[in-house]
């Protein structure tokens, strides 16, 4: 008998030690209550591009690129001031300060994850038509427009980031090109590199007119 | 091996031990084992049965007098499995210390022979349907990997991989919802939706994993379209015992570690009460390919069950606990935005995240997974011949996927939430009424019912949902000496109820299904080497939560799936047949089968790609079809000089999809194998000696719809491997011991069916070591 009753006790000890390997945290949530869409998760669903003319200080519209419902659903779509369709109008030999916005329009308030990319912006990196960014600071020539396009703002690795940026074109075009604007999240490898480093958190094809 | 249909109801009372006296002087290793299996009823001499000597790998046939005889043998412990036609083998354990005699009676009905309650011992009956089963020494060798990995050595039975440590069985190119598992009698109810939602099931639970291939609905759920497998426990001992066995694995690639160990008992004080408790822990880190490690490909999985049963002559009960948990490393070289990042990581030569060193972090992205299971099972005879079985299952499984990067946002962030989490909760009631050889006929009759709920709590891909299904079946067989025919028929209903918002409304579709589903087979035995199997089936399943309202990106795959609210019930007609030749030294077995589907659900690629914020996606819509599968698999293995064994192996398979005239995606390309093993003992203290050597062709699948992969398929490829392995008896103590090595030449190559070949070349050579101890802690015999 006694060793009947070792038997039970370990059995009961080792069944015990099992079952308390891992407690599942079971929050008491009823299948006909879903969460709402989009509460807790972060979603990028706008991103405006602010171009302000430094040459004769005048606003020069904004440009949007809308999904406010995500990836998925309703299908995105273009739409702003001074913009028809995907296309960014400026004029030659002007000299554009551009400022991107990445904001949450789920929320209330309006979250500005541009905020964020700033904050972390030794991870990030805009790209325009995925050219690798040169020099010191940063600066890419578009070659269908003609556009020169330098980094203004700086991480902490003295990196250009592109949130701030300055476009310049020497000369009018008669086509539209294309400008696709790109936010690459490359964390511990960004070292202005494209192809094949990090993953794409937005990329939007603008196009792009020099009149 | 397969089962065949077993006149002689689970077995066993042993009359035995008969001394003889020595015939010649004699040293330690010259005795005689010679015995009869004779029918317990009315004696009647069974020809025909196998008698396999296990020490030996020495296998009889008795003779017209059912006599078999085992010559040369050392003195000691010996296990004899008694396998006549379909029983559930009876093993047997005989103490030979001079020349042995033994009678062995195989009851027609243990009931009314057996005091102790013998009912779970009994052979399922139904297998007019093609089965293949992993065991004992072949399930062994497997040890150490996934389910998915482990069924793999089954014909007919492919992988559906993301990476290395994710594998999702195929049976005949189907998978996901078309694949029912049986974890210890109970459906696995998991996310099975996900091509990336591996089984949550811990193989070493398994004494034995079978695969019953084509549509069995009628036993099994309306839903076993392409086939069962069956995750199998041993029989808890009816002997007062504590046993156990201890498994020990090393694996260089990923430098994995694996230990997990049984231990299980019989009281002697209380008769009837039995138990087991069993545990595993494996730990593993980075995967190598031949040039480069894949960053963050570790896992960890701790996993634990245990079962208590108590058995009277008249009823048993048993309980069943078990959990899995594990987390595993995504490469995150493969988790990617969108379709352009996804070309070039395909153009890439090298991907990125692609490390010089190993490590056993997991970082993000990656999958934490648990799986509760807890089970009652209560059986009693409610007449002779005829039992009843009552079961009941909770389960309930939790699954977080963890995406490649935190939000930007450093509150959300520091939360270090899952981005998908989804728990499902399911409970299954099962009542089956047995009887046994009525006559000459044998049937089953039943019911069952479950209940499921699911939650999300992270980004929306499925919505919430609760479902109900019932289901009635009945089911008879006519067994004659040559011939055996049987015919089923079941009834099932579900319902489903779904809760998800568009925009912001919350939708409540309700959804009805109903349909039978039934089977007819046959065996034919014209002699005892031949047997022919033929099973017609049909099967149907509703359309999933995730086919009818998924909506959204699927990451890790890059493409935005939307499903159809409009699905309609998914039907197969599946007819599978098999040709066994079975003889001592050889073994033949060719099995082709068809399907036939209408309503087929796919994923239905759209003409343009979407535009979204993180660029443009692939968009997949679920659309239904007529298709057909068919195929054949075919496996021979001959033995030559008692020491040498060949093994051939091929599948074969096509599949199309009738509607759009082409192929379908992710199917199996053509696959052969050849495998030479020479065996041996050379000592008492060192038996079971063998070597192996394999290689395994797998061809191009070119028989790809156009227009749908990201990638072409890649390459055929060729794979060495091979293995040592040996039992050594330190004392009465047997260790078996094996070392394999996989992929030998280092070979470069990506794999049709593994979702990371767009992104990464698969696993290099990799060497496995084996350990393996029986124990035997208190044996009162």
């Amino acid at each position: 008998m006694k060793t009947t009753i070792k038997t039970i006790a370990m059995v009961a000890a080792i069944a015990l030690a099992v079952s308390a390997c891992k407690k599942d945290d079971k929050d008491d949530i009823k299948p006909n209550n879903p969460a709402p869409p989009a509460n807790e998760s972060e979603l990028i669903t706008t991103m405006k591009i602010q171009l302000r003319d430094s040459t004769n200080h005048s606003d020069a519209g904004t440009f949007t690129f809308k999904d406010l419902d995500g990836t998925g659903g309703n299908p995105a779509a273009f739409g702003g001031t001074n913009q028809s369709d995907s296309v960014i109008t400026i004029l030659s030999n002007h000299e554009y300060k551009a400022t991107i916005l990445l904001l949450d329009e789920t929320k209330t308030p309006i979250d500005t994850i541009s905020n964020e990319v700033l904050e972390e912006g030794a991870d990030h990196l805009f790209f325009f038509n995925g050219s690798a960014p040169t020099g010191t600071p940063y600066s890419v020539y578009l070659s269908g427009s003609g556009t020169t396009i330098k980094y203004l703002d700086l991480d902490a690795n003295n990196r250009g980031i592109g949130l701030q940026t300055l476009w310049t074109a020497p000369s009018m075009q008669m086509g539209k090109s294309a400008l696709t604007i790109e936010l690459k999240h490359q964390p511990g490898t960004k070292d202005g590199s494209h192809t094949n480093n990090g993953e794409t958190d937005i990329q939007v094809p603008f196009k792009l007119k020099v009149n | 091996m397969r089962e065949l249909l077993c006149p002689y109801i689970a077995l066993f009372l042993i009359i035995f031990g008969f001394a003889n006296h020595p015939i010649f002087a004699q040293n330690n290793s010259d005795y005689n084992l010679v015995g009869q299996v004779m029918d317990l009823d009315d004696g009647k001499e069974l020809e025909g049965t196998f008698v396999i000597l296990k020490e030996n790998n020495e296998t009889k046939i008795t003779n017209q007098h059912g006599k078999f005889n085992f010559e040369h043998l050392h003195q000691g412990p010996y296990t004899l499995i008694v396998r006549h036609i379909g029983c559930r083998d009876t093993l047997i354990v005989v103490d030979v210390k001079k020349n042995t005699k033994l009678i062995i009676k195989l009851p027609h009905s243990a009931l009314e022979l057996q005091n102790v309650d013998v009912i779970d011992k009994q052979t399922d009956m139904l297998k007019t349907q093609t089965t293949d089963a992993l065991e004992s020494k072949d399930l062994d060798r497997t040890r150490g990997q996934s389910l998915g990995e482990a069924l793999k050595s089954i014909n007919g039975v492919t992988t559906l991989n993301t990476g290395g440590t994710i594998s999702k069985p195929m049976i005949h190119g189907m998978q996901g919802y078309r694949v029912l598992i049986l974890n210890n009698g109970i459906r696995q109810e998991g996310q099975q939706w996900g091509n990336e939602h591996a089984p949550e099931i811990d193989p070493f639970v398994a004494q034995k994993l079978s695969v019953i291939k084509g549509a069995n609905a009628v036993r099994y759920g309306s839903d076993a379209m392409a086939g069962v497998i069956l995750v199998e426990p041993n029989d808890l001992p009816d002997t007062a015992s504590v046993t156990g066995e201890l498994n020990l694995i090393g694996i260089t690639n990923g430098q994995t570690g694996v230990a997990s160990g049984i231990l299980q008992g019989n009281f002697d004080k209380i008769k009837g009460l039995s138990w087991r408790i069993q545990g595993t822990y494996k730990k593993g880190g980075t995967i190598k390919t031949p040039n480069y490690f894949l960053k963050n490909t570790g896992l960890q999985e701790m996993n634990g069950s245990y079962a208590l049963a108590y058995h009277r002559e008249k009823w048993g009960i048993e309980g069943y606990y078990s959990q899995f948990n594990s987390k595993i490393g995504i490469f995150s070289g493969a988790h990617i935005g969108n379709l352009t990042d996804l070309q070039l990581a395909f153009k890439a030569s090298k991907p990125q995240d692609s490390l010089a060193t190993f490590s056993y972090d997991i970082g993000r992205p990656y999958q934490d997974i648990s799986h509760e299971l807890i089970k009652t099972k209560f059986h009693f005879h409610i007449a002779p011949r005829w039992v009843a079985k009552l079961q009941y299952a909770y389960q309930y499984n939790m699954r977080k996927e963890f995406d490649k990067h935190k939000p930007l946002n450093n509150v959300l962030a520091a939360l270090n939430k899952p981005e998908l989490d989804y728990r499902i909760t399911s409970q299954t009631i099962d009542i089956l009424i047995e009887h046994l050889n009525i006559k000459l006929f044998r049937g089953q009759f039943g019911g069952s019912y479950m209940n499921q709920k699911n939650v999300y709590l992270g980004r929306f891909f499925i919505p919430n949902y609760i479902n109900h299904t019932w289901g009635v079946f009945a089911t008879e067989r006519y067994v004659k000496q040559h011939v055996e025919l049987e015919a089923g028929i079941r009834y099932d209903q579900k319902s489903l109820s779904s809760f998800y918002y568009i925009g912001k409304d919350l939708m409540n579709p309700e959804l009805q299904f109903q349909n039978f589903s039934w089977n007819t087979g046959a065996i034919f035995k014209p002699t005892k080497q031949f047997n022919m199997f033929i099973n017609i089936g049909s099967a149907w399943r509703a359309p999933a939560p995730n086919e009818l309202y998924s909506n959204g990106v699927h990451h890790g795959v890059g493409s935005i799936e939307r499903g159809d609210a409009n699905l309609k019930v998914e039907q197969v007609y599946n007819i599978t047949s098999t040709a066994l030749y079975q003889s001592k030294k050889n073994f033949i077995e060719i099995t082709a089968y068809h399907n036939q589907f209408s309503n087929f659900i796919y994923m239905n690629p759209a003409p343009q790609p979407e535009l979204t914020i993180r660029g443009a996606y692939p968009v997949f819509n679920y659309s239904q079809a007529n298709a057909r599968i068919s195929g054949l698999d075919t496996k021979l293995q001959t033995q030559f000089f008692n020491h040498i064994e060949l093994t051939y192996k091929a599948m074969l398979l096509r599949a199309w999809n009738e509607d759009i005239q082409d192929y379908l995606i992710y199917m199996p390309s053509d696959r052969y194998s050849v495998d030479a093993k020479i065996f041996t003992t050379l000592s008492k203290k060192l038996q079971d000696m063998y070597f192996q050597a394999s290689y395994q062709f797998i061809t191009k699948q070119w028989r790809v719809p156009t227009n749908t992969d990201f990638a072409p398929p890649p390459n055929e490829y060729g794979l060495v491997s091979a293995e040592i392995g040996m039992t050594i008896y330190a004392g009465k103590q047997p260790i078996q011991i094996s070392l394999t090595g996989n992929n030998l030449m280092n070979t470069v190559y990506r794999d049709y069916l593994d979702r990371f070949r767009y992104f990464t070349d698969s696993q290099g050579r990799n060497f496995t070591f084996r350990l393996k101890m029986p124990l035997t802690i208190y044996d009162k015999k």
